[in-house]
């Protein structure tokens, strides 16, 4: 009984019963032994008052011997009764600390919701309840008390999102049963919330509908979030579209993503077929690999870039674009892609071509107008193979007459014409391409080589003139992007002008050195020095300008065309007085390996 | 046709023109050297030897002029024929008053050039036998007495022996006897005759030149 006592007081309030019942249902040996314990008294002191009175038939038990039962079941009960008790002591510590345990997740629940502006519902579609707890309640009940039913809580949300938020209820309990939706809900303050809610309907055996249960979340500030986003987006894209200029954006994977109305007006092409690298379709076949090269370049680089290239607009004409891209990055750096936008500058190349073309054509005429000053000189340089062959050929004429005819000679002979022939020929070409109009073309070229077939072109001219020539060429000289006929016609002028400086004052040395030297930020320098008496200080400053004759013949245009031309090769043409008398004029040219655009 | 004692020299910067007018020339029999610049020309000229000179006239470093001038100073006789790329008219009007045989221009016909060449020759040969021949005067000239040598210059002056002798202060008689072995040594029958002689190697005008064993003022023209 005290036992009982102590272990009811001690057990926890809610679990009393649990631990009486237990008792009680382990207590009923207890109560047998106890029982059997009494009639055995009883019958042993009827025994030990039977003995009194005969005290010959019995000899006197010990205590053991007569109690020996009694012992036995009192020494059982107390075993059986304290594993008992540690077993129900064992069970209560359990149940206490899953409780705990149960009761901090409920607490770490509730806080995660109020936290998370998250609400826990549960609607009973048998009873057409519901009950939710957190933020939800206050939703989902006007008065705040967490109660509910199915029309009270579609009366609070906004009639424009009450069909959704039906439909989908129904969708969840007719098909899956997994509920999603996001909607509006009026709030009794008359604000309007978002509401995003996630549940799950519980069905029984039968498949019938229970209840679902769910959770509910606030993100009025997400989709606040998300309508600035498309608003700011939205006035971008008003803003591209309006924009006189064609704009596209690519992601970090370089393609494409976004071109403005007036690209898709400007090619006729549909966004969906500009996209990726859709876009490079309508780009002009010559300029593609040019061109996605300097995007896959500058891309990788994250450098900015600037480029033209023809692109075809909707009438299958090709214009030229300059293009201007930028990478761009999100408030944290991160890089997002690239942006650009592109000018149909067609009008201005052609107003480029235009004067290219002019100065072409300038150029040609001071050409021409060189080659016929040295027309002389040249007809020069073509007798003197003529003459070899027509002496070879009377020679030979001769010694096949004689008898024996010379065969040997003869052989000989016709090797030699045929090469003079070949040297004739050569000095043909070359004049035709100075004399010939054409088109510029850039190419990869020795400068020492062209420094050989001027002074070829020169070499009687300067005999005449009684110039004394010295080269100083280096070896292993980069190549330049130029155009050789055009290099050849800028060396010539610089030599001519040379000459004629030493001609016209026949005091100074008549002496002429042509240097060819690498220079520093891969450039090719090249140097005409000559001995005459060198520019006037304040003719120095004024050599370039169109007109000023500078010598006797000509139309005083040959240093301006030696200028241009070199500005057009992206190089730099300038005069300079020599310390020991004479005049240099230079010029330098980027070399081979260094791109040009 | 050609004589093959005579030496034609080609000197020419270009060496195709060079070589193909060597075999024109030696296929028409003649002995040929040739030569790149008038430098190396000049290191190997002989005058003892007979010849004719084809010339460009335009060449680095000493050009063909300068080398005629050169050949005049040294008082050759080699004939000249310029070769020309360029038909320049002041160059060759020059180059003739110079004493040129020919001035041709580039392509050369062979029939031009050997032509020029066969005038060469025969002006080469006319001038060694004027040469000869004023040798002969010039040695003539050696045998004269100093007193002859006055008058002779005093004769072919146009003096009378009157005014010779006044002028050297001696008798007419004197000078008569003089003027005979005057006439005598120089090998001439008439005054005409001593006159010209005389005058080929310029006595009468300025001092003479090319005299074997006379002053050294005699020798320039």
């Amino acid at each position: 009984v005290v036992l009982f006592a102590v272990t009811v007081a001690a057990a926890p309030r809610p679990k009393r019963v649990l631990v009486v019942s237990s008792f009680c249902r382990s207590a009923w040996p207890v109560g047998i032994v106890a029982a059997g314990f009494q009639t055995e008294l009883a019958q042993e002191s009827i025994e030990f008052h039977k003995a009194e009175l005969d005290p010959t038939r019995f000899a006197r038990p010990t205590f053991a011997e007569q109690y020996r039962w009694r012992i036995l079941g009192v020494l059982g009960m107390c075993l059986l009764e304290g594993v008992l008790i540690v077993a129900l002591v064992h069970q209560l510590r359990r149940r206490r600390q899953t409780e705990q345990s149960l009761r901090e997740s409920e607490e770490r629940m509730k806080l995660a919701a109020s936290a998370g502006e998250l609400g826990i519902w549960e609607w009973n579609l048998v009873t057409d309840e519901i009950w939710a707890t957190g933020s939800a309640a206050a939703r989902i009940s006007l008065d705040g008390s967490g109660q509910s039913d199915a029309d009270r809580f579609l009366q609070s949300v906004h009639p424009e999102d009450r069909e959704r938020v039906r439909q989908a209820v129904e969708k969840a309990v007719n098909d899956n049963g997994d509920y999603d939706s996001e909607h509006r809900a009026n709030l009794p303050e008359g604000r309007t919330r978002w509401i995003a809610a996630r549940g799950r309907v519980e069905f029984d055996d039968k498949r019938t509908p229970l209840r679902v249960r769910g959770v509910s979340m606030d993100i009025t500030a997400r989709k606040e979030a998300e309508a600035r986003a498309q608003e700011s987006e939205r006035r971008f894209m008003l803003m591209a579209n309006s924009a006189p200029v064609l704009i596209w954006a690519s992601g970090p994977d370089k393609l494409c993503t976004l071109f403005n109305q007036p690209w898709l007006d400007f090619t006729g092409r549909t966004l969906e077929e500009e996209l990726g690298n859709g876009w490079t379709d309508a780009v002009h076949p010559e300029d593609r690999a040019g061109c996605m090269k300097m995007y896959r370049d500058s891309f990788d680089a994250r450098r900015s870039f600037s480029m033209e290239y023809r692109l075809r607009r909707h009438d299958g004409q090709y214009r030229w674009l300059s293009d201007h891209g930028v990478p761009r990055y999100d408030a944290q750096r991160n890089f997002l892609g690239y942006i650009g936008s592109c000018v149909d500058v067609t009008e201005r190349k052609q107003a480029e071509s235009e004067a290219q073309r002019t100065r072409q054509d300038l150029a040609h005429m001071t050409r021409v107008s060189t080659m016929g000053e040295l027309a002389g000189s040249l007809a020069h340089e073509l007798n003197q193979p003529l003459t070899s062959i027509l002496s070879n050929a009377q020679a030979a004429q001769r010694f096949l007459k004689a008898a024996p005819a010379d065969l040997k000679e003869v052989s000989e002979i016709l090797q030699d014409i045929v090469e003079q022939d070949r040297r004739a020929a050569e000095i043909i070409v070359r004049m035709r391409a100075m004399l010939r109009k054409g088109e510029a073309q850039i190419l990869p070229v020795d400068l020492n080589l062209i420094v050989g077939e001027v002074l070829g072109i020169f070499r009687s001219e300067l005999v005449v003139r009684k110039v004394t020539t010295t080269t100083e060429l280096a070896r292993d000289l980069p190549l330049v992007w130029g155009d050789r006929i055009q290099l050849q016609q800028v060396l010539l002028n610089l030599i001519m002008n040379a000459c004629e400086a030493m001609s016209a004052h026949p005091r100074g040395e008549f002496r002429l050195t042509i240097k060819t030297e690498p220079a520093e930020a891969d450039q090719v320098q090249v140097a005409v020095i000559d001995g005459g008496p060198g520019f006037a200080p304040e003719a120095l400053e004024r050599v370039f300008e169109p007109f000023r004759r500078t010598k006797i013949n000509g139309l005083g245009l040959g240093l301006p065309i030696c200028r241009s031309i070199i500005s057009a090769h992206g190089g730099r043409l300038w005069v300079s007085n020599n310390s020991g008398g004479g005049a240099t004029v230079r010029f330098s040219l980027g070399t081979h390996q260094k791109e040009i655009f | 046709l050609s004589d093959p004692l005579h030496q034609i020299y080609v000197v020419d910067d270009d060496r195709p023109i060079r070589e193909a007018l060597s075999r024109l020339l030696k296929s028409a029999g003649y002995k040929v050297l040739t030569f790149s610049s008038a430098k190396e020309f000049m290191g190997h000229y002989e005058p003892d030897i007979p010849g004719c000179l084809v010339l460009d006239i335009s060449m680095p470093g000493i050009t063909g002029l300068e080398l005629q001038r050169w050949l005049m100073q040294s008082n050759s006789s080699l004939p000249i024929i310029f070769l020309t790329g360029r038909g320049d008219i002041p160059t060759s009007v020059r180059a003739m008053k110079e004493g040129a045989v020919d001035f041709l221009t580039k392509p050369v016909n062979e029939e031009d050039l050997l032509k020029a060449i066969e005038e060469g020759l025969r002006r080469e040969r006319r001038a060694r036998a004027a040469h000869a021949e004023l040798e002969v005067i010039w040695g003539r000239l050696a045998t004269l007495t100093p007193r002859e040598l006055e008058v002779l210059k005093h004769v072919v002056s146009g003096q009378l022996n009157k005014q010779i002798a006044d002028d050297l202060g001696t008798v007419e008689k004197t000078i008569k006897v003089h003027r005979g072995r005057v006439m005598e040594k120089m090998g001439v029958k008439s005054l005409a005759e001593l006159v010209r002689a005389a005058e080929r190697v310029g006595i009468g005008q300025a001092p003479a030149s090319g005299g074997l064993s006379l002053p050294s003022q005699f020798l320039t023209l």
